[in-house]
């Protein structure tokens, strides 16, 4: 009963009106659970009749197994996590022209603007190195342990980069000046009194 | 019509808006004047006191007098206020020479006797001047004659004389009516007799001549009287007095030279002069200043007083004096019969008055009952009789002065008001903190570490329990007095403030008065007199303060240094700066005393010593200290040096403990001075002088280190030049090795000069001849880029010189005075407080007076914050720190920290007084008058509730959604 069976199928599928099948169908087809299709299609009108007797529909065929998909995945998995670990590796390098180009934009005055970009250039390294051990996960392959020191090492230029730019805006107090207001007035060691007479 | 109406509307909102704007901008800084400054104005020590001619039409009640301080001035006898004044040069231009009141009018003779000026007699607007030229005579004298016909010839007119001759001026037209010219007379006193005749007086050395004239034409009545008599012209007073209606008037002349008393008929040209010595009358003041002769009016009476003391004369119609009475105390004249004594004895003044019938002087009767008249007032010098509508002889007004400057008012039986002048002489001042109060000095003792764990613990409950009591007291006697007083919010007196800015300030005058005054409002606190303590000449009392109020068991301890008045022996006499108080007997040295100063050693009591310097090199040290350790310590440390402004040398010393005393021990002398110049200023730096920052920091960001070197002292001399040009020299010299480090001239400069040293730079103010303006010059000093290596400063063993910077800035305005400003840290910009001849008392902040300043600046100078120099320094006038309220020759500015780093105190005393405070980088340390605590309170009210109130909306809103 091919026809009867379309017409069940149709009749299961094609009817939105109520909320909850159409709330179950969304579901199905949400969880990525792997549905044989045969469960679909499982419709029994008599109860004599035996199921596998039935023949398959047509274009199914019951042997061949439905993942082509990972079957190529894991082909040339390799090569792309080599990729992806490397991008990720060098991704902060990546970023250091840019961060020079911004610096130089921003300028060498002390106001919001170039100050939200200095706190910006400190805080994305400072943030990466605290979460390197989520990132250093994605990261796989015979090349991790350098990948990681390339990555860590990214994010070090950076800081140094936004180093650079705090020195160049004269916020870092490497000068003599800076430790002024520190120094101790000389203390006198002879008392004079006097004036005119 | 309805659009009409309605653009009518939006006009007349437009205008509302803009007028309530013009309001608000008014208000800016009016609302703040006298919030947190005074000013006090004086007129000075009295010379004469004038009544009105005519004060017909007159609200106000006024006297009239002119001062020793070039003032006139009229008080409104009611008050004590002063009505009006004016205030002249402060020099022989600005000596009053005499005044007369006629009709309306008030007139001066000024100039030396060579311009009359006029004002108005009610309003002190001025009215006209007449210049009569001449050579620069010494004074002359004035006379008023009121017309007494009502024909338009006659008029009110004013007769004038000085040394080069006689000159009358029609008050109304201003013109001169006659002027008779005959120079080669010394002095001139213009006198009117009761007849109507002009008695003209003139002195030269040994001579006396006495015309008379015709007041209306001018014309010589008769020959002139021409008497050699040995008189000195500026050494006497002169006066005319008739003894009898018939007989013509006498010429009485006290010469102070001699004490002699002269009287001459200015009738009978035979009659020899009369000459009497004033010790034959009655015991008399040796004192020469001040003596005044008054005429009585009343038949032939006069008095001569001085030192508190008047003799009544009486001239016989032939010409002998004779004494009539002597008063400790003065003598006025009230009616045509009667003269008027104020007698003091153990401080108190009675009142008496005294009729004269043919058969004399008679009954002494007492018209007032004997009021108060408190020492610190010192003797009566003079009692004027202010004729009113309820006073007579048996219930006098009297208007008096005394010894020390204090002008009072006696009517009804009181003094209804005094005006303590002697503010306005006020040569040394200063800024003392208040004693912390009661609970914040148990405060202060539950901090102290002492002890053990658990003593210090039961130490701190007891004195929490204590400040618990003391708390409760104040609430208590808080609520006492609220209950007798009605004002329940009055802050205790006396005590110090929360931030420090509720001070006392102490001014000593040159007589030796000492006058505490609260730096709220200017009131005094107490007054006290240092017997027979005087200024040394040419420069003021020395103040110092050995203790402040903050150490509470001990008072507050100051020591003020001057000489005795007889002998001109040091004097030390001690004092409370707080209570007023005289602390222990004066000490008085036995020789003169050439310099004091503090030293930076305190005893146990918390005690600052001070030295004195007598002539013989011997050092005194009060209160003494014998502790070796201190002797060792003030033999390494202890110097002393001195300027003689009269030889200009500069002599340097070192202490030595010699038997029981110490003895100064010369290192070195310096003559600064050549052929002609004087030493005119002297500045070594002040004792504490907080600078915060060592150096400057520069664009590149290196640093300009500062050449702060405590003993550094500036020394400016003024001289002539080859071609009769005046010069100022400012010398710059280590005060421990004599060594000369900087060394400046100005061309064309001359006095007078203000000196300001402080931190690394030098301010001298002089007057520039060739551009005739004041000038300023800033000299600052740096030692250069290298940190210095040490972490002391010895004068003996650093050899570097100063890199110099200057620039001089010219002033629109005549300086008075000049002082910086001064915190607690130092970390405030400085502004330098200038008070000018105009009664503008400027603030200039440092920044501009910087001789960094540079022509053209440079990136990196912009970057730095420098102004580009232009030679003009601005006059803002909201710097200008006491706006409209002009105070008059400032001789002196103390400035003084205040518990606030932003905050400095500025006291101006001179002819007026002046407090006020300066802020010189703004109130950065406080929350700004504008701020709303109440908008603050309530929006963070409002969010508070509104967070609440929207977390429970949320919560429900959640919820309700969850159920969906």
């Amino acid at each position: 009963m091919p026809v009867s069976t379309t017409a069940k199928y149709s009749a299961s599928m094609g009817k939105p009106s109520t909320k909850k099948t159409a709330g179950a169908s969304e579901k199905i087809i949400n969880s990525s659970v792997v549905v044989r299709p045969e469960k679909l299609f499982q419709v029994s009108y008599r109860p004599g009749v035996n199921r596998s007797d039935l023949p398959p529909p047509i274009g199914y065929n019951p042997n061949v197994v439905y993942s082509s998909e990972s079957v190529t995945r894991s082909q040339d998995t390799t090569g792309l996590i080599e990729k992806r670990s490397w991008d990720i590796a060098m991704a902060p390098l990546k970023q250091v022209p840019m961060n020079f180009f911004v610096m130089w934009m921003s300028g060498n005055a002390i106001s919001l603007f170039p100050i939200m970009m200095l706190v910006m250039m400190f805080w994305k390294p400072v943030q990466a190195i605290i979460g390197a051990q989520s990132t250093f996960k994605q990261i796989s392959g015979k090349w991790a342990p350098i990948q990681k020191l390339v990555y860590l090492f990214g994010n070090v230029v950076a800081l140094s980069v936004a180093l650079y730019k705090c020195h160049s805006m004269g916020l870092l107090p490497t000068e003599p000046s800076d430790w002024l207001s520190f120094e101790k007035p000389l203390e006198r060691t002879e008392f004079l009194a006097g004036g005119r007479i | 019509m309805d659009s009409q109406l309605r653009s009518l509307l939006n006009v007349i909102s437009c205008l509302i808006v803009l007028c309530s704007l013009a309001k608000v901008i008014q208000a800016i800084h009016e609302d703040q004047i006298g919030l947190h400054d005074w000013s006090l104005q004086f007129i000075g020590r009295p010379i004469e006191v004038l009544l009105s001619a005519s004060q017909s039409g007159a609200s106000r009640s006024l006297v009239y007098t002119y001062t020793e301080q070039n003032v006139l001035a009229a008080i409104d006898v009611n008050y004590g206020e002063i009505a009006w004044r004016q205030v002249f040069e402060n020099n022989a231009n600005g000596t009053i020479s005499s005044a007369v009141t006629v009709g309306e009018e008030i007139c001066v003779l000024l100039n030396r006797g060579r311009s009359l000026r006029c004002y108005d007699s009610l309003t002190g607007a001025f009215k006209w001047e007449k210049w009569f030229g001449g050579k620069s005579g010494n004074s002359g004298s004035c006379v008023g004659i009121t017309k007494t016909t009502e024909s338009p010839k006659d008029a009110n007119r004013i007769v004038c004389a000085n040394s080069d001759g006689m000159y009358a001026v029609n008050t109304k037209t201003k013109n001169t009516l006659w002027d008779v010219r005959s120079p080669n007379i010394l002095k001139r006193y213009a006198f009117a007799s009761h007849s109507g005749e002009l008695v003209v007086v003139g002195i030269n050395q040994d001579k006396l001549t006495i015309k008379r004239l015709s007041s209306e034409t001018g014309e010589a009545k008769e020959n002139d009287i021409e008497r050699s008599v040995s008189i000195d012209p500026l050494r006497s007073e002169c006066r005319l007095v008739q003894p009898a209606s018939q007989v013509s008037p006498f010429v009485i002349c006290y010469n102070a030279a001699q004490r002699q008393l002269l009287s001459q008929s200015s009738g009978e040209s035979s009659r020899e002069p009369h000459l009497i010595s004033v010790h034959e009358l009655g015991e008399f003041p040796v004192e020469g200043k001040n003596v005044s002769l008054q005429n009585l009016e009343t038949d032939g009476l006069f008095s001569l007083s001085a030192g508190g003391v008047s003799l009544l004369l009486q001239i016989h119609p032939n010409g002998e004096i004779k004494l009539v009475q002597r008063f400790v105390g003065s003598v006025t004249s009230c009616s045509g019969t009667e003269v008027l004594a104020l007698e003091v004895a153990n401080k108190r003044a009675t009142l008496g008055t005294a009729a004269f019938d043919s058969r004399g002087f008679t009954t002494v009767s007492l018209t007032s009952e004997p009021f108060s008249f408190p020492s610190a007032y010192g003797n009566a010098q003079r009692a004027v009789f202010i004729p009113r509508k309820d006073s007579s002889c048996a219930k006098p007004s009297v208007l008096f002065w005394s010894d020390s400057d204090v002008i009072g008012y006696f009517t009804q039986g009181k003094i209804l008001w005094q005006r303590d002048e002697a503010l306005s002489t006020i040569e040394t001042a200063a800024i003392v903190d208040l004693p912390i109060s009661d609970i914040e000095a148990l405060v202060e003792q539950e901090f102290e570490e002492k002890g053990s764990f658990i003593v210090r613990f039961t130490k701190r409950l007891l004195s929490q329990a204590l400040q618990l009591k003391k708390f409760a007291e104040v609430i208590v006697r808080r609520l006492q007095a609220g209950l007798r007083t009605g004002k329940f919010f009055q802050k205790d007196q006396l005590e110090r403030d929360y931030f420090n800015t509720h001070k006392i300030i102490v001014g000593i005058t040159g007589k030796g008065k000492i006058v505490g005054m609260d730096s709220r409002n200017g009131n005094i606190l107490y007054s006290l007199q240092a017997e027979n303590l005087v200024s040394p000449k040419d420069r003021p009392v020395q103040f110092y303060l050995q203790r402040t109020g903050a150490h509470a068991p001990f008072p507050s301890q100051a020591v003020i240094v001057g000489v005795d008045k007889k002998t001109g022996d040091g004097v030390l006499f001690f004092f409370d700066c707080v209570t007023g108080e005289e602390l222990g007997p004066a000490v008085r040295m036995n020789r003169p005393i050439l310099q004091s100063g503090l030293i930076p050693v305190m005893t146990n009591d918390h005690l600052e010593a001070i030295f004195v310097l007598d002539e013989d090199l011997n050092v005194e040290i009060h209160p003494a200290l014998d502790s070796a350790e201190t002797a060792e310590f003030l033999t390494r440390t202890l110097h002393i040096f001195y300027t003689d402004p009269r030889t200009g040398v500069t002599r340097g010393f070192r202490v030595k403990r010699m038997n029981q005393g110490w003895k100064a021990v010369e290192l070195w002398n310096s003559t600064l001075v050549s052929h002609g110049e004087s030493v005119v200023a002297v500045a070594p730096k002040r004792p504490h002088d907080a600078v915060h920052s060592q150096g400057k920091v520069l664009a590149d960001r290196r640093v300009l280190y500062k050449y702060i070197n405590p003993n550094l002292v500036a020394v400016v001399v003024e001289g002539l030049d080859d071609v009769k040009k005046p010069y100022l020299k400012m010398v710059g010299m280590d005060g421990i090795t004599g060594r000369v480090l900087i060394s400046q001239t100005y061309r064309r400069a001359r006095g007078p000069c203000q000196l300001i040293h402080a931190e690394n730079w030098l301010m001298l103010s002089y007057w520039n001849e060739k551009v005739r303006q004041s000038e300023i010059n800033v000299v600052e000093m740096y030692r250069g880029f290298d940190k210095p290596n040490k972490t002391y400063f010895s004068s003996l063993e650093s050899h570097e010189k100063p890199n110099i910077s200057t620039a001089s800035f010219r002033l629109p305005g005549f300086v008075d005075a000049m002082k910086d400003s001064v915190t607690v840290e130092g970390i405030t910009y400085k502004d330098i407080i200038v008070a000018l001849s105009s009664g503008s008392i400027m603030r200039i902040p440092k920044f501009l007076l910087d001789p960094r300043r540079p022509m053209i600046p440079t990136q990196a100078e912009r970057e730095e914050g420098l102004i580009p120099y232009a030679p003009e320094l601005p006059m803002v006038t909201e710097n200008i720190i006491n706006y409209y309220k002009k105070a008059y020759r400032i001789r002196g500015m103390v400035t003084e920290v205040a518990g606030l780093e932003s905050l400095s105190l500025v006291f101006a005393f001179g002819l007026d007084l002046c407090f006020t405070r300066v802020t010189p980088s703004a109130l950065f340390d406080v929350l700004s008058d504008s701020f709303d605590y109440w908008i603050l309170s309530v929006v963070m009210l409002v969010l508070t509730v509104a967070s609440v109130i929207v977390r429970n909306l949320a919560n429900a809103k959640a919820l309700k959604h969850a159920w969906k």
